[in-house]
């Protein structure tokens, strides 16, 4: 049995130091001025010790670093501080509880940037009109409007300006140092992000209907990010400040006490969102900001002008509409299978059209039910399981029989394999195809009626022949998220004891998923976290978690 | 009241004016070095240098398979020539841009720094280091054709660098060999890179040797270029060239990890039992009844023919048929640079030629021969006997497949060199994969991330024909 032990040990520590002057203070009768300003100084540091046995244990379950097999290397470390300096003010002008005005600076100095350029001013504005108190409309309980312009000032990540070294294990006598993978930076500056905000807050009858809008952009000038150069640049990773990208989306949320009877009641609530990403600028001659580099040969980018979160890699050749098919480049195996483009094109996009939750909350006397949606809709994923497991033959589309009755994984002689469709690609008198100026397929329109090998691995649908957007699925889910019932012990029970309640409640996440599109997989899974949205490699379901909660309230 | 107020704020701007004052000073990394002495970066792109090289990782170094010297018992994508699935097309550009040349780069500036060195020690390792790069740049040539050089390594200054024509960057590299042979051959101190010295252990005269075999090597690729200068360059190498095996580039690895030769890694640590004896090898030695046979591979069948699956990049059981042999298994086994054998080779080429290279090419093939006879552990007796074997004995009327055969034979542990032997003289002939349906490609195409980040330069790269089966510049006939 193999064994080894890694110890991370990991420290983090952050102070606040916050010196705030307070005022408020009427200035006559309807004008009201509130507001501070002050000081916060920032300390944070994280520590990490990070070693591990070598070539395993020599007395197995004994897990220390001295019962390594192989002399250990050294353990990696980490000791990083971030300062950061602020100075702001805030200052709130009340007219008559129904027009706000909010206006916030600060200026920063931060430790992680050049000295030259680590200070940044930040102002931003919100006025509030609550137009209820001005007019009155019929039904409305309260109304506001809220425009926001804000900018928000950002410094690096810790230790990023100065490149270092990796020292390695020596060689032998020989001590190894090497460049760093990651290229870091002494010019970079801060960034700034400036967004404009427009909110609509209202509510009706008596609160029992209710619905906020947000319309939302922004723009971050000089992000800071570790960008993908070309590897001939000497890294496989740069800081840099990398442009200019924009955000914009729209929120909504609409909620309504449907129905309220005696001691029944049923609330409903609708929060939908649309997010939209682009690029507008990136440094110096970068044309794409490489947002991941997978397995299968596909990417995952943002590209200057064109929709951010592009999935790429080898798509089908069309032809009026239909898939060019060319013959299985292994004469043993025969057959058809799907022409590749001869370059990557765009074959998906990881941003869904919207996202959406619907949450539904019953209640009688002491009980209350809740039900919680949750919809994605549209966005796409390359799924590599797919990519190897169509490959392997493990989906069941790849067993039984075929439309002629025949084992689909019998020799394409023997009429095995499934049918793909498509039209054949023309080829010149010598039988090489005949490609078009971009050295893609061309076809003539005659309909395919060979099969595609299934046999084994080198089939037609596995990562050998088939062109990458054949594994690109939509990322569409509705999936019941959340049930949750709980009861409340009726307080009667607890004059006098101390404390004044119980609840008991059961939830349950990841119930069902009631619609998807991409078959197998569970659209959620896999590395779709983080920036890495797009790709799913090893894609577990979805963990279903059952919790009993108990509340006692004091 | 006004008082506290006042004393308030004259704390206040203490702290916020004390702290603010040297604040950059939290930024400081305490663990990672900024400077580091430049023979640690000068062992460590050798050592990069030689890893890649050495690596039969399909994720790596797909070259044992491409030369058809190995085959896959299973997974066999990298035998049939699949480069994109694994992005082993970027691998290579990462190896020798971001890991040997950017150390090399790297390192140039910690010479020139120097506050101890002599200007002479410093040139001294200048030109070492001159070495490694061309030896790193030919590589990429060699593999790719056009390759980023003249913009390259400029980091953050320049993130998508252009591509150069390959053949100008071979002239830039024999003119950059040229001042490092001169250099060395007349210089006897390289200073504190003595120590780190992975090769040769800081002997100047033995680095003048790799230069000038190096030079040969690039001179015989470009043999059938015309308007080359090859010739001359042939020439001019040949006086200072290895001797013999004892002046071969290589270095020892170390018997446990990290500095275990790769190949251990993947044979023996991995636990995984990927690699056979490729037929188009087997075929070869099996009829010259190559004695090397038991040294390169084991489970040979009981006449001591090596077994393979039938067809190269046909997948087959592991158990079945000849596996890498022992040899290779050894953690310490080293990893080869440039052999002296390779080098009698191309002096055989260049003598055949009618080139003055000093000696005949029956002499220098038969040094070939018997060098990697003696280099895989056999002895000159041996040797002499294969030699008379009818299809390995030297036929001057069939030099070059002579020449090509058996260099390609001899390069069983140089799985990039027994490639690009066989670009240079088509010969052995390729068999063509079982899944691929084509014989070996003669270059890798771009990868992904290249036409993904740096998408104009590449796509203008080689004229703008980027098949795998266009040919490097000096791969002319």
């Amino acid at each position: 049995m193999w064994q080894s032990i890694v110890s991370i040990v990991k420290h983090f520590f952050e102070r606040n130091y916050d010196l705030f002057l307070n005022f408020d203070k009427d200035l006559n009768d309807k004008l009201n001025l509130f507001g501070m300003v002050g000081t916060n100084l920032r300390r944070s540091a994280v520590n990490i010790t990070d070693g591990q046995t070598n070539g395993g244990l020599v007395v197995p379950g004994v897990y220390s670093f001295s019962n390594s097999v192989n002399t250990p290397e050294a353990a990696s470390e980490t000791d990083a501080a971030r300062a950061v300096d602020g100075y702001l003010g805030r200052a709130t002008l009340a007219y008559d509880r129904f027009l706000y005005l909010d206006l916030s600076a600060r200026y920063d100095v931060s430790s992680t940037l050049p000295v030259d350029n680590n200070s940044f001013f930040y102002p931003a504005a919100t006025a509030s009109l609550i137009y209820s108190e001005l007019f009155d409309i019929s039904g409305m309980d309260f109304g506001k409007l809220r425009l926001n312009y804000a900018q928000v000032g950002n410094d690096a990540p810790m230790q990023r300006l100065q490149n270092i070294y990796s020292m390695g294990t020596a060689f032998g006598s020989s001590t190894l140092a090497s460049a760093p993978n990651t290229g870091y930076n002494s010019n970079l500056l801060p960034e700034n992000t400036t967004s404009l905000e427009i909110g609509f807050e209202n509510k009706f009858f008596n609160n029992k209907l209710g619905l906020d809008i947000t319309l939302y952009q922004a723009t971050t000038d000089n992000q800071i990010l570790a960008v993908r150069p070309s590897s001939s640049s000497g890294t496989y990773y740069q800081y840099v400040n990398a442009g200019k990208v924009k955000n914009q989306g729209i929120e909504l949320q609409l909620y309504a006490n449907v129905l309220q009877s005696g001691d029944f009641s049923w609330d409903t609530r609708i929060n939908w969102a649309r997010n939209r990403n682009e690029v507008l600028e990136l440094t110096g001659n970068l044309e794409t900001y490489q947002l991941g580099s997978f397995q299968g040969g596909v990417t995952v980018e943002a590209t200057i002008g064109e929709s951010y979160g592009s999935i790429k890699g080898t798509d089908f050749v069309y032809h009026d509409g239909e898939k060019i098919v060319v013959n299985h480049p292994s004469a043993s195996r025969g057959g058809m299978v799907y022409g590749k483009t001869a370059s990557t094109q765009t074959i998906g996009n990881i941003m869904p059209d919207w996202t959406g939750g619907w949450t539904n909350t019953f209640s009688y006397k002491n009980i209350t039910a809740s039900a919680l949606i949750d919809v994605q809709w549209g966005g796409d994923f390359f799924s590599l399981d797919t990519w190897y497991g169509y490959g392997t033959g493990v989906y069941a589309d790849q067993a039984g029989t075929n439309a002629d009755g025949v084992e689909v994984r019998e020799s394409i002689a023997n009429g095995g394999g499934l049918s793909i469709g498509g039209v054949m690609a023309s080829t010149d008198a010598d039988g090489s195809y005949l490609l078009d100026a971009d050295g893609n397929y061309t076809s003539n329109g005659t309909e395919n009626t060979v099969n595609g090998f299934v046999g084994d691995y080198n089939n037609y649908a596995g990562w050998k022949n088939a062109p990458n957007a054949m594994h690109v699925y939509d990322a569409t889910y509705i999936k019941l998220r959340q049930l949750s019932i709980s009861y409340s012990l009726p307080s009667s029970m607890f004059t006098g004891k101390g404390f004044q309640g119980i609840d008991i409640g059961i939830m349950a996440r990841n119930l069902a998923i009631l619609y998807k599109k991409s078959p197998h997989t569970d659209p959620e899974a896999g590395l779709s976290a983080g920036n890495i949205q797009g790709y799913q490699s090893g894609a577990y379901p979805a963990v279903r978690e059952l919790g009993l909660n108990v509340t006692f309230k004091f | 009241m006004k008082s506290i107020i006042n004393y308030s704020l004259v704390l206040f701007l203490l702290i916020a004016v004390g702290c603010t004052k040297d604040i950059d000073q939290f930024n400081n990394n305490d663990k990672s070095p900024t400077t580091v002495p430049a023979n640690s970066l000068f062992a460590n792109a050798t050592v990069e240098l030689m890893d890649y090289l050495a690596s039969p990782n399909v994720n790596v170094n797909t070259f044992r398979l491409w030369s058809q010297h190995w085959t896959q018992s299973t997974y066999t994508d990298e035998s049939n020539f699949q480069l994109i699935n694994r992005n082993i097309n970027g691998e290579v550009m990462e190896r020798m841009y971001a890991r040997v040349l950017r150390d090399v780069k790297e390192c140039r500036g910690f010479v020139n720094a120097s506050a101890t060195n002599s200007e002479a020690v410093k040139n001294t390792q200048l030109a070492v280091l001159d070495v490694l790069e061309v030896c790193a740049y030919s590589i990429l040539v060699d593999i790719f054709n056009d390759v980023p050089y003249s913009e390259a390594l400029m980091g953050v200054d320049n993130l998508s660098p252009a591509y150069d024509d390959a053949s100008t960057i071979y002239s830039s590299l024999a003119t950059t060999l040229d001042g490092a042979i001169t250099i060395l051959s007349g210089s006897s101190d390289m200073g504190d890179f003595a120590g780190s010295d992975l090769i040769y252990a800081g002997s100047n005269s033995h680095w003048t040797m790799l230069a000038n075999s190096l030079k040969l090597r690039m001179a015989m690729r470009m043999a059938d270029v015309a308007g080359s200068g090859s010739q001359a360059m042939a020439e001019s190498a040949a006086a200072g060239v290895f001797a013999s095996n004892d002046d071969h580039a290589y270095i020892m690895y170390q018997s446990s990890t990290p500095n275990t030769n790769p190949l251990w890694e993947d044979l023996v640590q991995s636990g995984r039992t990927d690699f056979l004896a490729s037929v188009t090898l087997a075929d070869i030695m099996n009829a010259t009844n190559d004695p090397r046979r038991a040294i390169y591979f084991r489970n040979l069948d009981s006449t001591g023919a090596i077994t393979s699956s039938g067809q190269h990049g046909l997948d087959g059981a592991y158990a079945d048929f000849s596996q890498p042999g022992d040899i290779l298994e050894v953690p310490t086994h080293p990893g080869v640079l440039l052999s002296y054998a390779e080098v009698c080779f191309h002096l055989a080429d260049a003598a055949n030629r009618g080139w003055n290279v000093g000696g005949d090419a029956e002499t220098h093939y038969k040094n070939g021969v018997s060098a990697s006879m003696l280099q895989w552990g056999s002895d000159q007796a041996t040797a002499d006997l294969f030699l008379l074997e009818t299809d390995v004995a030297w036929d001057a009327s069939m030099a070059e497949q002579r020449i090509g055969t058996q260099k390609w034979v001899a390069m069983y542990d140089q799985g990039l060199e027994a490639w690009c032997t066989w670009k240079m003289y088509d010969y052995p002939a390729m068999g063509t994969a079982a899944q691929a349906g084509t014989i070996t490609p003669t270059r890798y195409n771009y990868s992904v991330d290249e036409y993904s980040v740096n998408s104009t330069n590449v796509s203008a790269a080689n004229g703008g024909s980027d098949e795998t089966t266009d040919k490097v510049f000096w791969d002319v006939d």
